[in-house]
């Protein structure tokens, strides 16, 4: 016991055991997910690099399965894999078996329930279009109510605990329920207009504000801080050594509270986000570097003492090399977040090697790592083939390497092609196309690190599975004992000045003020951005010839949402010379302002489009480039879009999408939405018509028109009468 | 736990807090001054920062766009001298730096119907690096096709897109295609023109 007052009476004795058969059912989900996200990101990561891979099916296109492959990983693979390390670690850090059983379960199947509706909705194109949130409404509120079950287990069992103070791991789950709650409602918020189908209740550049604060936190709270919570508690019990400094532990937990949120803007560094956002994005990631390497240190510096055993020790390997690709992450970060590093940087590679080196490196090898530990514990039996550990490192290891070389390498061939000009000052590679053909054989490296790295993951959970196949006919189920928490405890008066610290002993001991302290920390930061985002209104000045997009045209906005197009096209020229030669005018804040989701999209694997609408582009031809866009563009990882040639637009559904974005301020008229169907089949016929003219004919009410409705449209606004910002 | 310290790394003289969980101890070790000194730095480099970029004179992303946009305008005034006529084209094509533009403008926006190596486009644009042609007899029709479109098909006015001094550098460069051998090109359509003349 951590009972410094001897003076307390001792509670009495108490006897309990642990839940551990809900830890042994996220093990299993987190390996078994983990193996189907690593494999569609295979499969994504081969379209890449051979368009033909998309199999010419409208369910299996890039677009639509890039989504999956992120929310499998983070939400499916990551997310079981924390709930198994909350779980486990929390019974025993505090002496208690978990609040409910039956919690646990509803918890456990409803998050399953929530993955599997995940991977059926996003291959048919249910998608809310913004990044890492893309998953419908319904969904939505599933995953609020079973994070409030998780919440309300984790919570209920601190308050059963029969150890007085907090340990460091505990104080990350704090962090981590928190946040992702405040994260997940307050960016999902949309008006339903139909089953699965919704848009988001803020527009544009407010829009944009709001999806990095909760990407950029995501990555924060849910791939970070239960991560770090994980490593205190299974890298101490794994290497046998005390943790290197309770004093940097609070320091570090504290500082990364307060200063996270903030970041999130420097994912929208040079777009149309006002300045002031961007340079608190930039200042506090940069100030974020040593709250993030004092996780880092505490880990490293725990292992004093025990390094001769991580060479022999394949479990310690996965946890110091996922430490250590936290920390060359964490550095990478604010190195990113620079903005004169970040135009560079944007739209490319870099930053999927940057996410990878973290999520490959330091989730996957910290869930492993965690996985490898548990197992013998779990299952009360021998790690089947100790010897396929060992390979399973070794395996992800080279993979990981081969994946991030070949892909940084990528990042930095196409951001310095894209800025490239020659001696006379022209742009040295102004066919995009060639920017992404150029990268090719790096694509195919990636493959081959990728399939690595999911081979080690097939090892790993065949392990897992021999080894279960050998557990005990019952499971034995240890007894503990311990004393309830006495009541009338007070710590011992802390002694020093701020900075000694001790005055956190006795916070510890309070759950509930401890939380309350998280909650300012993610809160506060939120609204000191948030607020100024919302009110000012100069940070959007209005352009009174941008208007809402036609019936039509807002249809084919819904079809490049449900396409997943922002998975590789960006909406967004950025105020760089380079950008706008080669795309046109950079955009404006006020030509987003009906703009719900936005889609200025975070990677250009093809051009950008906002200014597609200027372009000398004909009906006929964008409909070539859908039909076949290698065609068009020869060697373009495009995937063709015939189905869009063959299927009928659904005109019913427009008056009711239009009806829910009047609801949150598209200034659509009554009249409008009432003659919604009428007017969008004319303006498809007006398509067809001009599709006519170039001996394509057969495409009245076909989808295709209202794409093309919708392309011709983008960014056209700006150039139409008084298009000056007023 | 396992007291087993390596030779090299005696962390015997660590104060060890009476702190347990589940086993777990903890060091009261001190924060390591270079972790201070550089967190204090990252939080100082607030102050200089945010004054010289956004109370002085420091150049924000919008000053150094337009700082670049003057720095071009200087250089091609608003979009250089236009070639008129032939004769005009013919002498645009025989400078690199005429060339270097039109070559560049080309291929942001033409190759998207006439392919980047001007072999032209199945359903869309025509070859243009042999000699049959379908709308153009002389050097000068091909500028008067990109400012005015040719109604019925693909090739819209190139007017919203290019200033004509570009126009013409791009219709040069269109030009000095006719003889080159593309990857791919398409089959010849329109009939055999004579060769560029500036008459």
């Amino acid at each position: 016991m951590s009972n410094s007052n001897q003076s307390a009476d001792p509670g009495v004795m108490e006897r309990f055991s642990y839940n551990d058969d809900i830890v042994r059912k996220f093990v299993f989900a987190s390996i078994g997910w983990g193996v189907v996200g690593l494999l569609v990101g295979v499969i994504i990561a081969l379209q890449l690099a051979d368009s033909r891979f998309n199999l010419g099916l409208e369910w299996t296109s890039f677009g639509r399965l890039r989504p999956l492959h992120t929310n499998a990983v983070i939400f499916a693979f990551a997310g079981n894999g924390i709930f198994a390390a909350v779980y486990y670690s929390t019974q025993r850090l505090v002496k208690a078996r978990l609040f409910s059983d039956l919690l646990s379960k509803i918890h456990f199947w409803g998050w399953q329930a929530i993955i599997v509706s995940a991977a059926l909705s996003f291959p048919f194109g249910f998608t809310t279009g913004k990044e890492y949130a893309e998953l419908e409404w319904p969904i939505d509120i599933a995953i609020t109510l079973i994070w409030v079950v998780f919440a309300w287990n984790f919570f209920g069992t601190l308050a059963k605990r029969r150890e007085r103070h907090l340990y460091v791991a505990i104080w990350f789950y704090i962090a981590t329920i928190i946040a992702i709650a405040v994260l997940h409602i307050f960016n999902s918020l949309a008006i339903p207009a139909g089953v699965m189908k919704s848009y988001s209740l803020y527009a544009g550049v407010e829009d944009a504000f709001m999806q990095w604060w909760y990407g950029h936190n995501a990555v924060a709270f849910f791939l970070t801080t239960p991560f770090l919570g994980l490593m205190y508690y299974f890298l101490p019990k794994a290497a046998g050594r005390p943790v290197f400094s309770y004093k940097l532990s609070i320091l570090h937990f504290w500082s990364l509270v307060f200063i996270y949120i903030w970041a999130g803007p420097h994912h929208l560094h040079y777009t149309a986000l006002p300045e002031w956002a961007s340079t608190l994005g930039m200042l506090f990631s940069v100030m974020l570097w040593m709250p993030s390497w004092g996780g880092m240190l505490n880990g490293l510096l725990t292992l004093r003492g025990a390094w001769n055993r991580v060479a022999t020790d394949p479990i310690l390997k996965f946890f110091v090399v996922g430490i250590t690709f936290y920390g060359m992450s964490t550095f990478e970060g604010p190195l990113l977040s620079i903005k004169a590093v970040n135009s560079l940087s944007h739209y490319t590679d870099w930053t999927i090697a940057h996410v990878h080196a973290g999520a490959l490196g330091w989730v996957g090898f910290m869930v492993y790592g965690m996985v490898y530990w548990l197992m013998p514990k779990l299952f009360q039996t021998k790690v089947a083939k100790p010897g396929w550990v060992n390979l399973h490192f070794w395996l992800a290891t080279v993979g990981i390497v081969f994946y991030i070389v070949a892909i940084y390498i990528a990042g930095l061939s196409q951001g310095l092609m894209w800025r490239a000009f020659t001696a006379e000052g022209y742009l040295q590679y102004p066919d995009f196309l060639q920017t992404v053909t150029n990268l090719n054989s790096m694509y195919w490296l990636r493959v081959v690190g990728g399939a690595l790295y999911l081979g080690g993951a097939v090892l790993g959970g065949i392990n897992l599975l021999l080894t279960w196949k050998a557990r005990p006919a019952t499971y034995e189920v240890p007894v503990y004992e311990a004393p309830a928490l006495a009541k009338g405890y007070k710590d011992a008066p802390s002694k020093g000045g701020f900075m000694a610290m001790n005055w956190h002993r006795s916070w510890e001991g309070k759950p509930f003020k401890f939380t309350v302290w998280v909650v300012i920390g993610v809160v506060s930061a939120s609204l000191f951005e948030i607020i100024p985002t919302f009110i000012i209104e100069k940070n959007v000045p209005t352009i009174a010839s941008v208007k809402p997009y036609s019936p039509l045209e807002l249809a084919g906005r819904d079809i490049y949402i449900a396409e997943g197009c922002y998975n590789c096209h960006s909406q967004m020229v950025r105020p760089l010379h380079f950008e706008t030669e080669r795309f046109g005018e950079y955009s404006k804040a006020g030509e987003f302002v009906y703009d719900h989701p936005f889609q200025w999209g975070s990677r250009r694997i093809g051009p950008d489009l906002h200014r597609v609408g200027s372009r000398p582009l004909t009906a006929g031809w964008h409909l070539r480039h859908f039909d076949n866009p290698q065609e068009t563009s020869p060697g373009t990882m495009m995937p063709s879009y015939k189905h869009l040639l063959k299927k009928d637009l659904d005109y019913d559904v427009i008056p009711r999408r239009m009806t829910a974005l009047k609801s949150i301020g598209v200034p659509y008229s009554e009249e409008e939405i009432l003659g919604a169907v009428e007017h969008a089949t004319a303006q498809s016929a007006a398509v067809a018509s001009q599709l006519n003219g170039e001996n394509l004919t057969g495409f009245e009410n076909k989808r295709v028109t209202a794409m093309i409705a919708y392309l011709q449209r983008l960014g056209t606004d700006i150039t139409k009468g008084d298009g000056e910002a007023q | 736990m396992s007291e087993n310290p390596t030779p090299n790394t005696d962390p015997s003289e660590d104060i060890l807090l009476d702190h347990n969980y589940d086993g777990i101890q903890e060091f009261d070790n001190p924060l390591p001054g270079w972790w201070k000194a550089i967190f204090w730095a990252t939080i100082i480099f607030c102050v200089p920062y945010t004054y010289w970029y956004h109370f002085a004179d420091g150049n924000g992303v919008y000053d150094e766009y337009d700082a670049a946009v003057a720095a071009k305008m200087e250089r091609e005034g608003a979009g250089g001298p236009v070639a008129e006529g032939a004769s005009g084209l013919m002498a645009l094509m025989d400078d690199p730096t005429h060339m270097a533009r039109g070559k560049a403008k080309y291929s942001t926006i033409c190759l998207a119907c006439h392919a980047a190596d001007g072999g032209g486009v199945v359903g869309l644009g025509p070859n243009m690096t042999d000699d049959h042609f379908k709308n153009v007899k002389k050097i000068e029709d091909i500028l008067t096709i990109m400012e005015d479109g040719i109604p019925g098909t693909a090739m819209l006015s190139q007017a919203a897109a290019l200033n004509p001094g570009e126009m013409a550098d791009v219709a040069a460069y269109v030009a000095s295609l006719r003889g080159t051998t593309p990857a791919n090109p398409k089959e010849p359509e329109g009939e055999v023109i004579p060769p560029w003349s500036a008459e």
